[in-house]
């Protein structure tokens, strides 16, 4: 995915709303799958075409015990009190040792799969079929 | 040579002055001692004259006197030797200072002035014995003087007993009442007790309590008789005299003590009748009564002056001797000699035949043959007759010429008359009827002014004390209350200016929002993460994702709704509790009236419904390749194992299939919605901050407004005690000056 594709960043970029523009911009860490390279080119358009620029960093407290998501929705959070560089590279790093790797597998009711239906109706055809084809060959 | 008196009638303050100063220089000691003695100009004026002329060898002078009254003037006119130029003060006038020095001391009874009250205490027995109407005139007199005679011989009735022996037992007062037709009696204790009462009396009345006086039980009683006394007029004042026991009685040494404890306790007598015995001068007992009266009364020396000696028994037979009279002038000489040595240097004397003056004013019975025969005896020896010249007792009594001249025309006229002027008791009445009219009430108000004098002065320096200790109380009331009022004024802007501080610093619960915001962005966050890991979904699994997501999104908007709100609402109760206790740890204060609205509908329906959009406009068939399971047998299995190749297998397939691109459902839809959210905690949570700011404004302004009022109903009542401190200062600082204005336009006299 190219940064492009999220057309919401663009018209933040270009209407000047620094505010959606921040939000969207940690959206599309996501959107990006942590694309450093993507993120750079978006926030240099950002900085290039308004009035986007990053906060002074500075430390907020957050508890290390935290779990990694519990860790980054905190900070993003944060981020709204303090748009720094340096928590950005650090949701990025979260994204990329947590968010990266975790797998969704999407719980689909056993009624609605698609795809044994059309196993157990292809096995059915095909047992049809291959009954048809025995009983000529045997005729 | 001209010397220049300048008198006060008033105060009897005399100056002065001369061009030539060697006279003034030879006079100063005599000027002086007339300047102390605060004198009445009759009393040394005489004397100053002749001691003029002495220096003066008997030149005539210039004289001019300033200031005496008419009766003064006259007596001057009198005095010959000198060029006279008098400038006399009206009787008017005179008597509008008397009125001043009346109103003062009216005034100063009457006040409730604390200042007053308390200088007039020390004041208050001498101004009543002076202001008294009542003017008690003692006789004094050694045995056998003929006290008694004379005394009737002055009310002209034969009412006390007169034997040549000691006859007053007790004090007995003769009160000169002429509204009376007769003499009434009233014996009464000391205690003022009266015990007996006769309402016309003659000779018995007095000589049977006289003679009781002298039994237990009735020593110490007083006859009292009053009545009307032919040719004396007292000017409205009530003259008594007073007969005390003879004290040389050697009968009874209480009348002794009786006598000189009299003159001792009314030391303001105006005058004292001393009784002498012409034919007995210088006797021991007169000498020891004499000494006694001077050192009774010692203190006021100037009484010695009052003291009016009668010479009486001039009819005896010293100077009625027919061979060889002494002249009365001779036997005066002798008693004046005689005075001296009690350091009385112009005596008042009358000689007097009290025997004759009684006598003649007795309704004689024809019976009386001796009476009469006496009576006749005086009249030719006494008056002058033929070629007589009587025994001129008018011509050497201490009265001024013009008195002398005026009685001698009256003796011209009825042999009543004649009797009272050649017998010298005319000339006693007159100096007593005199010393009424023109001394005793110009004494009088000369002790009442000296009295009134001293007390306004008295009263004046404790009006300046006093007014000096109002100035100081005011002035350290208003630096302490000034002291509180800064202090107070100082207090209350520290606490407007450390208030907002103070609220500032009270804690604000807000995590309930960052809470739900953290909830909401982390279910963003996992639906993000999961939304982005696939951009393609099939039409169920989609559907189920976005259920699940819109029934979260659900469920946090009727939290927000619900929950959020009410901790909101819970927050700002708590915050207002917070606000009361500071208020009332800061100073009490009512805060009962901060109260909250609340939050608005507004903010309640600041979450819009969800719009769940049309799925079907994010619906692509996409040709995904399926995994499928397929039997051996139908997958070519049996090639190699023929009809018994059964079992099952992968076969990979090439569909089209309905999706959802969920990716971009994702952004148009649900994240707004999740954004929706966490901007409405945004919201809620400004507006729970510009309702704490309210509140806090709130309860500020309303302290420092009531701080304000505070300091102004401080700052109100500080001026107010201020001025009230002020306004009674300057009340009790008027009151002072007028009561001092009055005082000094006696002083001014």
């Amino acid at each position: 995915m190219k940064y492009t594709d999220n057309i919401h960043l663009i018209n933040y970029i270009e209407s000047d709303n620094i505010f959606r523009f921040k939000e969207e911009l940690l959206n599309s860490i996501f959107f990006l799958k942590g694309n450093r390279e993507e993120l750079d080119k978006v926030i240099e358009l950002a900085v290039r075409k308004s009035s986007f620029r990053f906060d002074i960093h500075q430390e907020i407290d957050l508890n290390q015990n935290l779990s990694f998501e519990d860790k980054y929705a905190q900070e993003t959070l944060n981020m709204k009190e303090n748009f720094s560089k340096e928590r950005l590279n650090y949701l990025l790093e979260i994204y990329d040792t947590y968010y990266s790797k975790k797998e969704y597998s999407y719980d689909i009711p056993e009624s609605t799969k698609k795809s044994s239906n059309v196993v157990v109706a292809v096995v059915v055809v095909g047992i049809a079929v291959a009954s048809l084809i025995l009983y000529k060959i045997l005729n | 040579m001209k010397i220049v008196i300048e008198y006060n009638p008033i105060s009897f303050k005399t100056e002065i002055s001369s061009d030539n100063q060697d006279v003034l220089n030879e006079l100063e000691q005599t000027i002086q001692d007339i300047k102390q003695s605060g004198k009445r100009i009759t009393s040394w004026f005489e004397n100053f004259i002749t001691r003029v002329k002495e220096e003066t060898n008997q030149e005539v002078f210039h004289l001019e006197v300033k200031g005496c009254d008419e009766y003064e003037a006259k007596y001057i006119r009198e005095i010959n030797g000198f060029d006279l130029l008098i400038e006399t003060i009206s009787n008017q006038k005179i008597e509008e200072k008397y009125k001043l020095i009346d109103s003062f001391i009216e005034f100063a009874k009457s006040s409730d002035n604390s200042i007053i009250k308390n200088a007039i205490k020390g004041h208050l027995k001498n101004f009543e014995s002076f202001i008294s109407a009542n003017v008690e005139v003692p006789v004094i007199a050694t045995m056998s003087s003929g006290k008694s005679t004379l005394l009737n011989a002055l009310i002209g009735q034969n009412l006390l007993p007169a034997k040549n022996k000691a006859t007053t037992a007790t004090t007995c007062e003769i009160k000169i009442n002429n509204s009376l037709k007769n003499f009434r009696g009233v014996i009464y204790k000391r205690s003022k007790k009266e015990i007996a009462v006769e309402e016309e009396i003659d000779g018995k009345f007095i000589r049977e309590w006289n003679g009781k006086a002298n039994e237990e039980g009735y020593e110490d009683i007083v006859i009292l008789i009053e009545g009307p006394v032919k040719n004396l007029n007292t000017h409205k004042i009530q003259l008594s005299l007073i007969d005390t026991p003879g004290p040389n009685n050697s009968q009874n040494e209480n009348h002794k003590e009786s006598t000189f404890n009299y003159l001792k306790d009314n030391q303001n007598l105006p005058i004292i009748l001393y009784i002498l015995n012409a034919q007995q001068i210088a006797t021991q007992d007169d000498e020891e009564t004499l000494l006694e009266i001077k050192k009774a009364i010692e203190d006021n020396k100037e009484n010695l002056d009052r003291i009016i000696f009668i010479l009486n028994r001039i009819d005896g037979n010293k100077v009625f001797d027919k061979e060889d009279p002494e002249p009365v002038e001779e036997t005066i000489r002798d008693v004046k000699e005689y005075l001296k040595k009690f350091e009385i240097n112009s005596p008042k004397i009358f000689p007097i035949s009290a025997e004759y003056a009684k006598l003649s004013q007795l309704e004689l019975d024809s019976d009386d043959e001796d009476s009469i025969r006496r009576l006749e005896d005086f009249r030719r020896r006494m008056s002058p007759n033929g070629n007589r010249e009587g025994f001129k007792l008018l011509d050497n009594s201490s009265l001024i010429e013009s008195q002398k001249r005026l009685l001698a025309d009256i003796g011209k006229g009825t042999q009543l008359n004649a009797d009272l002027v050649y017998s010298g008791l005319a000339a006693l009445k007159l100096y007593i009827e005199d010393y009424i009219a023109n001394h005793h009430l110009r004494i009088q108000y000369n002790k009442l002014y000296k009295e009134s004098h001293t007390c306004s002065r008295e009263i004046l320096d404790s009006i300046i004390f006093n007014e000096s200790n109002l100035k100081r109380d005011s002035k350290d009331e208003i630096r302490k209350k000034s002291a509180e009022f800064v202090s107070k004024k100082h207090g209350l802007k520290v606490l407007e200016d450390t208030l907002s501080k103070k609220v500032l610093k009270l804690e604000i619960n807000r995590k309930f929002f960052t809470d739900e915001s953290f909830t909401i962005q982390k279910k963003k966050i996992e639906a993000n993460s999961k939304i982005n890991q696939e951009k393609y979904l099939s039409k169920e699994i989609a559907q189920n994702v976005i259920n699940e997501l819109f029934s979260f999104i659900k469920n946090a908007k009727l939290s927000l709704k619900t929950t959020l709100i009410s901790k909101m609402k819970g927050e700002v109760v708590d915050r207002i509790e917070k606000l009361k206790m500071l208020a009332s740890s800061l100073f009490d204060m009512k805060t009962n009236n901060i109260e909250t609205n609340y939050f608005s509908s507004l903010m309640v329906n600041n979450i819009s419904s969800i719009n769940i959009g049309d799925l079907e406009q994010y619906a692509v068939s996409i040709e995904v390749e399926k995994k499928i399971i397929v039997p051996k047998t139908f997958l070519g299995a049996e090639t190699f194992f023929g009809i018994f190749a059964f079992g099952e297998k992968e076969v990979y397939i090439k569909i089209n299939e309905d999706c959802i691109d969920i990716k971009e459902y994702y952004t148009n839809y649900i994240q707004p919605l999740f954004m929706e959210l966490l901007d409405s905690i945004t919201s809620f949570e400004q507006i729970f901050n510009d309702e704490i700011k309210k509140q806090d404004k709130y309860f500020i302004d309303k302290v420092n407004s009531d701080i304000r009022n505070s300091s102004k109903i401080i700052e109100m009542s500080f001026n107010k005690a201020i001025s009230l401190s002020q306004s009674e200062r300057d009340i009790k600082l008027n009151e002072l000056k007028l009561l001092s204005n009055n005082l000094k336009k006696i002083n001014l006299i």
